[in-house]
């Protein structure tokens, strides 16, 4: 039997960060979660995960912070990244010039989008698809 | 002497011999060959004096010798009669112009013994001469004498200078430069009707420049109706032509510019007898202009205190915002501003520009309108945005409880259960504050002490305060007298503040930030004070932060927390007052003074507060 995927959720909302792990858990993946950027990045750096589910709006550090250092640590850049979010993607998100770094590096685009509220299935089968390239 | 002499009677014959001589209107004299004077009329010595044993020409002027051209030695001599200009000087030694006629007196022989001289004084008349000559030359404008072939007899300095030097040239030819003369030709109708007439003719000067004249013609005639000769005097009213033009143009050009000016015009004269109203006028009075012109209506489309000011001519008047009537009897708001018109120092009416204010007042409802819709549409956005947090919550919640009933894990499920229960209270909480701060509620209002409820709000947020590495501290008031207040609506303000704190000091970059809540009463005036070395505010977010649902938190916050806390704070006679620093921290301040607080008993506070 194959081993399981190992997904590592970022979410400062416990609520959310269950609700993933519950979704993930009952399709046959590994989740594990962590509550800020900060213990999420040695979360990420220790587990080696295949997938990072990000949220953006999080206090002290956002996902978008989190995201720039995973995408420039040669380490771990090509792990896929599912950003999560009450934002309105597919508007407000392109408005942040969040793939340009200071240096002049542009960063690949994330795996995915989800925007919250989250329907489980849609999230499922998002992670799935993002899972199967 | 003819016949006729020796038959008039003797009387009338001795009267010519002797009188004629001394009463003729002429000076005579009578000259030998040697030029002594040997007898003179009364009035050649009233004019000369007495010339007796003096010569002619020291009498007549002054000389000590004979004149060079002297008229009388050539009668001497051919015996001819002469006549001549003469000028000499009078016996007060004043220039005198006289003319001479110079006759032979013959004696036995035949041979010319003496000659008669006979003057008469011209020097008024050619004074005169030499006046018109100035005249004629020197009149500014073109005068010339024109014969019945209107031919130039003579023109004076102008004509000459300007159409050049063509005395006998034919009029049209000078002045007009044609080869035949004209049809409406002045000097040939005063030809053939002797009187004066006036016309306006367009000349070519030697230039060839076009030149506007006003031409008078009037006939010349010495004496009686006959006349030979037509003088004509013309000004050149080029230049009024040309200022003429220019003005119409002028007053096209305004004409143009009060038509069309956005503002209505409206212009009176001192007696309020309207004579300007342009367009934007009529149609901002729905009146036309053809009604008003010319019709003492000032009053109807001027402002009262504006007509005051032409009535006492002082200069002008600006009124931001006025109101005038309407045709229909409506009032028309309007920004007003006129000038008083003087021509010098006398008030001879005004002018008013009036702007229609209806579209800018109907602009600026528009816009406060739109802020409105944007108000309420950004509400909507944090409403919504709170919204989905709390349903990705309870969606989650189900989902769990699901998976847990799935998985026949009880955990799990009661886990699912306590996230459904949470974000219910959520949303719960979140309508209650809506509803609190929309509706407002009633405070209960009791003693309380002031300490008790800061220390609450402080222990309340302890363990947060400390896992964020923030120094929450609390600095009470002691022996406090208790204050009439809703204890949870106090409550509140303070949890709203501290957590505001809190938030300001986790965005802050100083990572050792503190909070200090402290309660003082300083003059009867009960404080609660919320101090923070956050992030602070800039001036815009400052001005910002008591509106509803503004918030810098992103999904952390609703927006409503100072809007309440405000609403509360008024509610019990206070004020709140912020002080902020970008980078260093914000004090929030609730002031209750104790002479305005509520009195103690369910839903007075309202009550009283609304009735002050």
């Amino acid at each position: 039997m194959e081993p399981k995927k190992k997904v590592i959720i970022v979410d400062d909302e416990p609520d959310v960060a269950l609700f993933l792990q519950t979704a993930l858990e009952d399709s046959g993946y590994t989740a594990l979660t962590a509550a800020n950027a900060a213990d999420g990045l040695s979360l990420i750096q220790r587990e080696r995960p295949a997938l990072v589910c990000l949220d953006i709006l999080m206090p002290q550090e956002s996902g978008i912070s989190l995201f720039q250092k995973i995408k420039s640590d040669p380490e771990i850049k090509d792990i896929a990244v599912i950003f999560d979010s009450g934002l309105s993607l597919a508007r407000d998100f392109e408005r942040l010039d969040y793939r340009h770094l200071p240096d002049g590096t542009m960063l690949p685009e994330p795996d995915g989008f989800i925007e919250k509220p989250i329907d489980a299935d849609g999230f499922l089968a998002l992670v799935e698809r993002v899972l199967a390239r | 002497m003819n016949a006729d002499f020796q038959s008039l009677p003797a009387e009338v014959r001795n009267w010519i011999g002797r009188q004629l001589f001394e009463h003729v209107p002429n000076n005579i004299a009578v000259i030998d060959r040697d030029f002594s004077v040997l007898i003179a009329n009364e009035n050649f010595r009233v004019v000369f004096g007495d010339p007796r044993g003096k010569r002619c020409y020291e009498v007549y002027k002054g000389r000590k010798s004979v004149c060079e051209q002297c008229m009388a030695a050539l009668t001497f001599e051919d015996g001819k009669v002469r006549v001549n200009d003469e000028v000499g000087t009078d016996r007060n030694g004043r220039p005198a112009h006289y003319v001479v006629h110079i006759a032979p007196v013959y004696d036995e022989l035949g041979r010319v013994s003496s000659v008669i001289e006979m003057s008469y004084d011209v020097t008024e008349t050619k004074s005169l001469q030499k006046e018109y000559n100035i005249l004629f030359e020197r009149v500014p404008c073109f005068v010339s004498v024109i014969n019945r072939d209107l031919r130039i007899v003579r023109a004076n300095g102008l004509v000459r200078d300007t159409f050049g030097e063509k005395s006998g040239e034919h009029c049209y030819e000078v002045y007009k430069n044609r080869t035949e003369r004209c049809t409406d030709c002045p000097a040939m109708k005063t030809f053939a009707d002797g009187k004066s007439n006036r016309s306006e003719q367009v000349g070519v000067d030697r230039n060839g420049r076009k030149t506007h004249l006003v031409v008078v013609t009037a006939p010349l005639s010495r004496s009686g109706n006959e006349f030979s000769h037509v003088i004509e005097m013309s000004t050149d009213v080029t230049d009024i032509h040309k200022l003429s033009d220019e003005l119409q143009k002028e007053h096209e050009f305004l004409r143009v510019l009060t038509d069309n000016a956005m503002d209505a015009l409206v212009a009176v004269d001192e007696k309020g007898v309207v004579n300007v109203f342009n367009n934007a006028a009529e149609v901002l009075f729905n009146t036309k202009a053809s009604e008003v012109i010319g019709r003492a209506r000032s009053e109807q489309f001027l402002p009262q205190e504006f007509l005051d000011t032409i009535g006492n001519g002082s200069g002008s008047l600006v009124l931001p915002e006025t109101v005038v009537a309407a045709a229909q009897g409506d009032e028309i708001a309007v920004r007003f501003s006129g000038s008083v018109l003087r021509d010098a120092e006398r008030v001879i009416g005004g002018a008013g520009f009036l702007q229609d204010l209806r579209p800018l007042k109907q602009l600026e409802q528009e816009k406060i309108e739109s802020e409105r819709m944007a108000a309420v549409g950004q509400t909507v956005a944090q409403l919504a945005h709170g919204i989905k947090n709390i349903l990705t919550g309870l969606q989650g919640g189900m989902y769990v409880v699901k998976s847990g009933m799935r998985a026949g894990s009880e955990d799990r499920t009661a886990k699912g259960w306590e996230m459904l229960e949470r974000n219910v209270g959520r949303i719960t909480d979140m309508v209650k504050g809506f509803l609190s701060f929309s509706k407002g509620h009633i405070p209960k209002v009791e003693p309380i002490d002031p300490n008790a409820v800061a220390e609450d709000v402080q222990k309340l947020y302890a363990d947060s305060a400390q896992r964020m590495g923030v120094h929450l501290c609390f600095e009470g008031h002691e022996g406090i007298r208790k204050v009439p207040m809703d204890r949870e609506d106090i409550h509140t303000c303070l949890v709203n503040l501290v957590s505001n704190a809190m938030d300001a000091c986790q965005a802050s970059e100083n990572k050792k930030c503190s909070v200090t809540l402290r309660v003082a009463e300083v003059e009867n005036v009960v404080m609660f004070e919320v101090r923070d070395s956050g992030c602070g505010m800039d001036y815009e977010i400052k001005n910002r932060v008591f509106t509803t649902f503004f918030t810098t938190k992103g999904r952390g916050g609703t927006g409503l927390g100072l809007m309440v806390t405000r609403k509360i704070v008024q509610q019990h006679g206070g004020k709140i007052s912020v002080d902020s620093t970008p980078g260093q921290g914000s004090v929030f301040r609730l002031e209750f003074p104790r002479d305005r607080l509520p009195l103690p008993g369910a839903g007075d506070a309202k009550d009283k507060h609304d009735l002050k």
